[in-house]
């Protein structure tokens, strides 16, 4: 039997056991509102409080549930709470404050931690400590709190970094902890710095008992970038995932992806992602199947005209961005997930983006592997390997497009290398035989290739938010100009922070020689016609 | 198309005409400037440009300092040729810096024609230029005229370019500070 039967058979196994592991859980359950402040001088530790409490009250069964701010980068904490009430039969109490939170949950608590807000990392130690310990996390301001509950402390780290370095202080905690911490999960409290924090995944790195970190991945920075390649050697390769996001003050997401894809550990989510430890138990709803929309007719022959055929992409994977967004649906827009992980780690969530499609919106998988990774960072042998457990997912989604990325060298949108060699292009084509196209890069990139009529092309345009439509309109055009043949293929990956209303008027201004289509119908005329030029990274 | 063949033939003209080179010492451009990002066409994804002016003898460089905001994300390009005269000079391989967020590049060995002129009071330096591109379909010939004029205070510097690809949208203009000389 092949590795990758039996990953693929692993998958299919954990797939189909996630439906009857919390079957029959009681489907009441809690919510509550979290204040739009994350300051350590403001609201971070009401907020750190309930994350924790969320991570140790939803073990067992999912309890807790969060709304987030209006603006929260995944927007969609109200409108899934309305999914899980309609068609999971959940019925949620609201909680008014963190006492009566604390009160209500006080049977799965054990104790508390108390971080000290003049050091900012002992807030990230103190999660390390709440998972293993089941513990809170409080400040001491907090504590009357806890002890109000009669909550013993398990650790109290008032003073006790002063003055210490980020590694001296995540040294001692490895040292400390790591042992007892899960192996199979890590969880990166990254994201923005200074003097706020933004811990959503914490519930879920509690839940798992996870080791907390901010860890530099830049190899510049010598001593922290050891300690987490220590760390992340130290979990087992293909299934072992690192929650959370690297620290904007620290390193480049680029780096911490190639740190992660030298271990061939699967990537998931931002720090600010919302109620995991609650949505992770959810099985998909009796009966549901993931159905996907594609536009392209099975026997039905696209031959392309003399056009520039326009697909539109947005990346970054599923609840961020212009998913809630009035426009969607009015044109084809199609949406990459990162599909490894989340049909593992949230069904129900895959099953709510399923089920709220438009038929214009079509999903793509990616990316590089079950979740977020460089190719050109995975070992060799492990390559196939990677490429077959998305194989699986690709099945089980529904999914026939798949998005690559490549930024080893640290390369991204302004310098550096995203392009793919031929050899590492042979394995996406050996691996997904059922694709009928592959997107590389982020930033545009220039790999390109086709085989049996299917097409392996590069985003020929990035869309950000900042470029004045008037700019972008132009731009197009000017590509446009620069591949003169026709048909001309042009995939552009919207930024996700780009609105849907923004994008279709750039889109309207383009002129007539401009088609938009879906992205299969793209790719299948791209097969059928391809005037791009093979091309691959010169190793 | 009408608007590419005339811009191939006037640049082609260009090309084949006479350099007019400016006699004196140095351009009264010469100096580092800083670009006035409130007062310019947009430059995303960059957030920053300087734009270091030298002329040392009868060779004038000019130095693009393209800044994406982090330390990492940094690109140059520059030119130092003599003015009124026809060089090719060698660019580093890597995406088009018109447009970063387009699918362009230098391909290995690239070069670009060049052909730099100074006004005779110093205060404008244009630049005729053309690069061949990689494309999705192939390589693709652009040709670019840039103009450096200085305002009448010295204080400030416009930077105007035109492409023969580009054909729409806003004016590819940018201005700039002076901050040293």
């Amino acid at each position: 039997m092949t590795i990758a039967r039996i990953l693929f058979l692993s998958l299919l196994l954990l797939a189909s056991s996630l439906p009857t592991l919390h079957a029959q859980e009681p489907r009441r359950a809690f919510a509550m509102r979290l204040p739009d402040n994350w300051d350590i001088k403001g609201e971070l530790p009401t907020q750190a409080l309930l994350v924790s409490l969320q991570g140790l009250a939803n073990e067992g069964a999912p309890r807790l549930y969060f709304l987030y701010p209006a603006n929260w980068p995944y927007g969609y904490t109200r409108n899934l709470k309305d999914y899980f009430e309609k068609s999971y039969g959940f019925e949620f109490r609201e909680i008014a404050t963190p006492a009566d939170a604390l009160h209500e949950f006080r049977e799965h608590v054990k104790g508390y931690v108390v971080w000290d807000p003049a050091v900012r990392t002992s807030l990230t130690v103190a999660f390390t400590v709440a998972g293993l310990s089941r513990a809170v996390v409080v400040s001491p301001d907090q504590i009357p709190l806890a002890e109000r509950e009669k909550l013993p402390k398990v650790e109290d780290f008032r003073g006790k970094f002063e003055g210490k370095t980020d590694y001296e202080i995540y040294s001692w905690a490895f040292g400390q902890y790591w042992d007892r911490c899960s192996h199979e999960f890590l969880t990166y409290l990254g994201g923005v710095t200074g003097p706020s924090m933004q811990p959503a995944i914490a519930d879920l790195g509690i839940y798992h008992r996870s080791f907390f970190t901010d860890l530099s991945c830049d190899p510049k920075d010598t001593l922290e970038y050891a300690l987490a390649d220590r760390i992340m050697g130290g979990m087992k390769p293909m299934t072992s995932f690192v929650l959370g996001w690297h620290s904007y003050a620290k390193d480049m997401e680029q780096m911490y992806i190639t740190l992660i894809s030298r271990h061939v550990l699967r990537q998931e989510g931002l720090n600010t992602w919302p109620n995991m430890s609650f949505t992770t138990q959810l099985p998909l709803t009796p009966g549901f199947t993931f159905r996907n929309r594609h536009a392209v007719v099975p026997g039905k022959k696209y031959l392309p005209g003399p056009k520039v055929y326009i697909a539109c992409v947005q990346t970054d994977g599923l609840g961020l961005g212009a998913w809630l967004d009035p426009g969607r649906g009015v044109f084809p827009y199609a949406w990459e997930t990162t599909d490894g992980n989340s049909l593992i780690h949230a069904p129900a969530l895959f099953e709510y983006f399923y089920a709220t499609a438009t038929p214009n919106d079509y999903f793509i998988g990616a990316l590089s592997g079950p979740s977020y990774m460089y190719p050109l960072a995975i070992p060799p042998r492990y390559l196939p390997g990677v490429i077959a457990m998305d194989r699986a997912n690709m099945d089980s989604l529904d999914l026939r497009i798949y998005g690559i990325m490549e930024r080893t060298n640290f390369g991204d949108r302004y310098v550096g290398n995203t392009n793919l060699p031929k050899r590492i292009v042979d394995a996406y084509y050996d691996g997904l035989p059922g694709a009928i196209g592959f997107i590389l890069g982020y930033g545009p990139s220039q790999t390109y290739d086709v085989r049996h009529h299917v097409p392996f092309l590069s985003y020929e345009y990035y869309l950000s938010a900042e470029r004045p439509a008037e700019d972008a309109v132009a731009d197009l055009k000017e590509l446009a100009v620069m591949n003169p043949k026709r048909p001309y293929y042009l995939v552009m990956h919207v930024r996700e922070n780009s609105g849907i209303d923004r994008v279709r008027s750039i889109l309207n201004q383009l002129g007539p020689e401009f088609e938009l289509v879906p992205l299969d119908v793209l790719m299948t005329m791209a097969g059928e016609d391809p005037t791009f030029r093979t091309r691959y990274l010169e190793e | 198309m009408k608007n590419r063949y005339a811009a191939a033939c006037l640049a082609a003209a260009f090309f084949c005409a006479p350099g007019v080179m400016h006699s004196g010492s140095g351009s009264r451009l010469d100096g580092h400037w800083n670009i006035l990002v409130n007062k310019s066409a947009n430059i995303d994804p960059w957030v920053g440009l300087m734009i270091d002016i030298t002329t040392d003898g009868n060779r004038l460089t000019i130095v693009k300092r393209y800044n994406g905001g982090h330390p990492h994300d940094r690109r140059v390009d520059s030119i130092s040729v003599t003015p009124g005269k026809t060089e090719v000079v060698t660019v580093p391989p890597g995406r088009w810096l018109g447009e970063v967020s387009m699918a362009l590049y230098y391909g290995p060995g690239a070069q670009r024609q060049v052909l730099a002129r100074v006004s005779d009071p110093g205060n404008e330096i244009q630049v005729e230029s053309r690069d061949t591109l990689e494309s999705a379909q192939g390589r693709v010939p652009v040709d670019v005229q840039d103009t450096f004029t200085l305002s009448p205070d010295g204080v400030t510097m416009e930077w105007r370019q035109t492409r023969s690809t580009r054909l729409s949208g806003p004016p590819l203009v940018y201005s700039f500070a002076r901050v040293t000389r």
